[in-house]
């Protein structure tokens, strides 16, 4: 990677889920399946202003229906059968808060907004969301950035996956409750970026206001190096913006230089599309097979001036020239720069350049899908070529695994937002604003001060263990001294564990665990004990039913020392692994050192 | 791409629309601070304004004015409220655009569809953000364009108010524009608002002796303004009834919470049991006389035919109460709601009962004339009077029984039998099957 373009300049959308509960019913934020569910289609609508918003037109054109499943954190708000309760007050606290937080100028009135939203995510077609403040300034060590809005939003559903052609949601995510800050475009590189996010994510994680759970914090990237605004979707970790930042550059300058090398060749030219199926029904190639099969049609065109250009260098203009097509259904399209291959002999391609008359510079592009739908494909293509012909590469990208990203749909315009009527404006009363005042998020660095003269700790375990998210299980404990155990707990016995078993451990599990152990005051190796058999998946019930964490009496140490002649035994830890592997519950190291001492000490006697 | 079948809006709408909102913006002028006034005033709604705000420049457009704030939608979409400074005007938006799909072109006997108001057809109100009726029926359409491609359909607006204002006069203006339509068209659908749509299901049901096609009520209970709306698939399957063969009244509503399934329900067993779900609509004690699942209607083989002709008893008598009884009911409140009445049916509690305190007023009432029923708040299950004593003494001080007859569909009896019918034959024809609002067996498998 060469260095990061000048000219760049990144934003943030950084969407936090809080854990007090769902922002416009009176669910809880966690939940499993109910075994109920149902389908639902969704339409377009014309915005307040008159327009129908132009992705919402995209997913409407595909008439598809959504299946949902129901969950034990769902009621008629989320399946859209009962209007929306008042926002959650706690949760606007907490928005409040890190307005504050943020310097940010608080609204007096809070309208909550519909985004229409159509591709299923939301079971109501829209996504409820709230501007709470406007302006105010993150800092990080590496930059600052000025902060555009903090919304309060509700999570849309989490999509399982496609299922007997339905595209089915779980509701269990749908109406958490979100806060998304959006900053201006600051940032100049991805560390920037990734500093930013990071301070971001703290105003949250901090004061212990964020959701457990792996997709508790995710981030939309914008981007634009001159070429337009990008915008790339579900950036989940943090690390994973410098891959995501890196490869758009380069994605985004190699398309600049097809273009300009499309633009000296003359330019681009409508594709005059031809049938070809009855030519091609005896083909070899699946694709072309299993689309005859399915009673679609093969069109081939000469693609002028895009010889060479489809793939080149790594880049494939031929696949973020078909992406234009996907939301049609059209799953691909072939093009010469990568034939023969799909069971499409040379001879094939030979008799294709012959019959679409493709010179030296051309190319042409094969698309298989039903006849009515070639029109509208080849001017999706052309309007796709020419907008990126303008050097204008503005679009709304999703975020592969990969760090590449591929488009999703055209940027969204102001008209896919109308008042949510259900719900009359809100007014940040004295009572909110107050309650507010007093939960102001504090500074990693203050906070971990606190924490660490409170139990005892290194102000570098606090830190760890706030930024881990597990400060809440360092307050079950109360402060009783056991914050040290705990720290070295958190800090070093569970992520060795993790990576011994190659697991996560459950929070909910280990909450179980510390509230046991503390209750019956068993100490450290109680309760590295419990953390390895939890990660062997043994229940919390089991383990407490067999005793397996209690101390085993120093009577039967003794006696066990006394019955295998482990006296003059002197590694320690032979005589401690022998022991646990022959009694049941839990022994001290340092108990056994102590008893082996006195022991001799009586022998010599 | 759908675009291309935008027109330009009507005119005629929009300056409806453009003088509502002068209204609105004149009122809430009134209460403007002095300060604000010179800035406020020329930017009328739907100006494009820049201004600043707590030191930050902005831009949007304006919504509307509340008391000293404005509603402004910013560029990305979001409305504030805000007390804005240095307000400019910056030019003017083209609002609403309705698209007018009216004419399909399909040829063939039309389907006609009256709409009345209720929220099948409300849209929501920018200024001040609720839901209201839509003046349109050109809205109707233009939102529902999969419809009109398919059929031909003839659009006839009867009334623009929310199903709580409809009254029995209106049933009886209504059932004279449906008889008119019936004439020239296949079938006929009317979009009603839900809360009372069973009442006039109701009277349609009665009024109507003899038809020469279907006539289905339809709505919605979710919002037609939210993309998740129910009244898609229940318009759709409402025209799809109206396209069947056969000669009833009915409710044409979803069948559960899924967007797949749609039931025809008898317009006098129809009942509405849910204030938000859109599968609100219940048939009570027996199965929906059809239904209409992806595209295609089943109807039971018990529903009427279509009439050779039809026929139209539009009175009603209006001197009818319908009373809720409860525990501390005073007998003075009782005699109250019976004054100046020709009959009342009186909703007792399980099998009919009232308190034994009324009956000497009742008594007298039905001694005057008054006809006095008895239905049950159950809802389910039938009036009984021969049980306890209780029911025995009011069947003595002259009160009848509307057995399994829903409490709203004896009401709406009441008004049609003593409208149409001679004095003499009232408990006769009120004990009559007519349109179905008896259930003759109760089968133990249904569901309540």
């Amino acid at each position: 990677m060469k260095s990061f373009p000048s000219n760049a300049k990144i934003g943030l959308e950084v969407h936090m889920q809080l854990n007090v509960g769902k922002l416009f019913c009176a669910c809880p934020e966690e939940g499993t399946p109910t075994g109920y569910t149902f389908t639902r289609k969704l339409h377009s609508l014309t915005g307040e202003s008159g327009t129908t918003d132009v992705s919402a037109m995209y997913e409407d054109s595909r008439d598809r229906t959504f299946r949902y499943v129901a969950t034990t954190n769902s009621c008629l708000v989320e399946a859209d059968d009962e209007p929306p309760h008042s926002p959650n007050r706690k949760a606007v606290e907490i928005a409040l808060a890190v307005s504050m937080a943020l310097k940010a100028s608080i609204l007096e009135d809070m309208t909550v907004m519909r985004k229409v939203v159509i591709d299923g995510s939301n079971t109501g077609g829209f996504q409820r969301t709230a501007i709470v403040s406007m302006g105010g300034a993150i800092s990080s060590e590496e930059c600052r950035a000025g902060i555009m809005a903090l919304s309060l939003e509700e999570d849309s559903c989490r999509r399982i996956g496609e299922n007997n052609g339905f595209t089915e949601f779980s509701l269990d995510r749908l109406g958490i409750p979100l806060i998304e800050i959006s900053t201006e475009p600051d940032m100049k590189t991805p560390e920037e970026a990734i500093s930013i996010a990071r301070a971001i994510g703290n105003l949250t994680l901090v004061p212990g206001y964020l959701r457990k759970g792996a997709d508790a914090i995710r981030q939309d990237v914008n981007f634009s190096m001159g070429h337009g605004r990008v915008e790339i979707k579900g950036v989940s970790r943090l690390n994973f913006i410098k891959d995501v930042l890196e490869k758009e550059v380069e994605r985004q300058s190699k398309l600049s230089d097809a273009m300009n090398i499309l633009k000296e060749r003359g330019g681009f030219r409508e594709i005059n599309f031809q049938e070809i199926t009855e030519k091609m029904k005896l083909s070899n190639s699946k694709i072309v097979k299993s689309g005859i099969d399915q009673g679609k049609s093969v069109f081939i065109g000469r693609a002028e001036n895009l010889g060479g250009l489809m793939k080149k260098d790594g880049f494939t203009l031929g696949r973020e020239v078909a992406d234009s097509l996907k939301l049609m259904g059209i799953k691909g399209i072939l093009h010469n720069d990568e034939l023969p291959a799909y069971g499409i002999s040379q001879e094939d391609v030979n008799n294709f350049v012959k019959l679409v008359e493709m010179g030296r510079k051309d190319s042409f592009i094969m698309i298989i899908c039903y006849k009515d739908q070639i029109e509208e494909a080849n001017r999706n293509i052309s309007k796709r070529i020419e907008k990126f012909l303008s050097l204008d590469f503005s679009e709304t990208r999703a975020a592969m695994a990969d760090g590449t990203t591929r488009f999703m749909r055209p940027l969204s315009g102001s008209s896919r937002m109308y008042p949510e009527t259900d719900i009359p404006i809100f007014h940040m009363d004295s009572n909110l604003l107050s309650a507010a005042g007093d939960m102001i998020p504090k500074p990693i660095e203050v906070a971990s001060k606190e924490v660490s003269t409170d139990y005892g700790i290194s102000i570098q375990d606090a830190r760890v263990i706030i930024l881990s998210g597990k400060l809440d299980l360092l307050k079950i404990t109360g402060n009783h001294g056991n914050g040290k155990v705990l720290a070295r707990l958190f800090t070093q016995t569970i992520p060795e564990a993790e990576r011994k078993y190659g697991k996560e451990m459950d929070e909910v599990k280990l909450k179980t665990l510390i509230k046991y152990c503390s209750e019956n005051n068993l100490g450290r190796y109680s309760m590295e004990r419990g953390i390895e058999e939890l990660l062997q998946e043994k229940t919390m019930d089991n383990i407490i039913s067999e005793g397996s964490l209690l101390p085993i009496e120093s009577k039967a140490i003794m006696s066990f020392i006394e019955e295998n002649n482990l006296e003059n035994e002197k590694n320690v830890g032979t005589v401690v692994e022998k022991i646990s592997s022959a009694l049941k519950g839990v022994v001290n190291p340092g108990e056994v050192a102590a008893l082996l001492k006195n022991k001799k000490n009586k022998g010599s006697n | 791409m759908y675009q291309k079948s935008w027109v330009p809006q009507d005119r005629a709408l929009f300056n409806k629309f453009r003088k509502n909102r002068k209204k609105t913006f004149k009122n809430s002028n009134k209460e403007l601070k002095w300060s604000l006034m010179s800035e406020v005033l020329s930017p009328e709604p739907l100006s494009r304004i820049t201004f600043t705000w707590k030191g930050k420049e902005l831009d949007g457009i304006l919504i509307s004015v509340v008391g000293d704030k404005m509603n402004i939608k910013l560029s990305n979409g979001y409305n504030i409220l805000v007390k804005p400074e240095n307000v400019k005007v910056m030019g003017k938006m083209e609002p609403h655009a309705i698209r007018d799909v009216a004419d399909s072109g399909v040829k063939g006997a039309p389907i006609s569809l009256i709409t009345t108001g209720g929220t099948i057809v409300s849209r929501v109100d920018y200024t001040t953000g609720a839901v209201f009726p839509s003046m349109d029926i050109g809205e109707l359409t233009s939102r529902f364009r999969y419809l009109t491609e398919r059929r031909n359909i003839k659009k006839y607006e009867f009334s623009n108010i929310l199903s709580e204002n409809m009254e029995p006069d209106q049933w009886i203006k209504l059932s004279k524009l449906v008889a008119e339509r019936l004439k020239n068209s296949e079938g006929v659908v009317i979009t009603h608002g839900t809360d009372t749509m069973t009442y006039t299901s109701a009277a349609l049901s009665f009024m109507f002796e003899k038809q020469t096609g279907p006539i289905v009520m339809t709505g919605s209970q979710r919002s037609s303004d939210r993309p998740s709306s129910d009244s898609f698939l229940n318009l759709e399957a409402a025209i799809a009834f109206a396209s069947s063969d056969h000669g009833e009244v009915g409710i044409a509503m979803h069948r559960n919470s899924s967007d797949h399934k749609v039931s025809f329900i008898r317009g006098t067993r129809a009942r509405k049991m849910h204030s938000t779900r859109r599968d609100a609509f219940r048939s009570m004690g027996e199965e929906p006389h059809g239904t209409f699942d992806m595209g295609l209607v089943k109807l039971s083989n018990k529903i009427r035919p279509r009439d050779e002709e039809t026929i139209l008893k539009s009175k009603l008598e209006k001197k009818v109460s319908l009373i809720y009884f409860y525990p501390g009911l005073e007998t003075e409140q009782l005699e109250k709601l019976l004054d100046g009445k020709k009959g009342a049916v009186i909703m007792g509690t399980g099998l009919g009962h009232i308190a034994t305190k009324y009956l000497q007023s009742i008594k007298e009432r039905v001694s005057e004339g008054m006809k006095i029923m008895s239905a049950t708040q159950c809802l389910n299950g039938s009036v009984n009077l021969d049980v306890y004593t209780t029911g025995r003494q009011m069947k003595d001080a002259g009160m009848t029984s509307c057995k399994n007859m829903l409490p709203e569909t004896a009401y709406v009896k009441m008004m049609y039998v003593l409208g149409n019918y001679p004095w003499e034959d009232f408990e006769k024809v009120m004990q009559t099957n007519l349109r179905g609002e008896f259930l003759e067996r109760e089968s133990v498998e249904v569901t309540l």
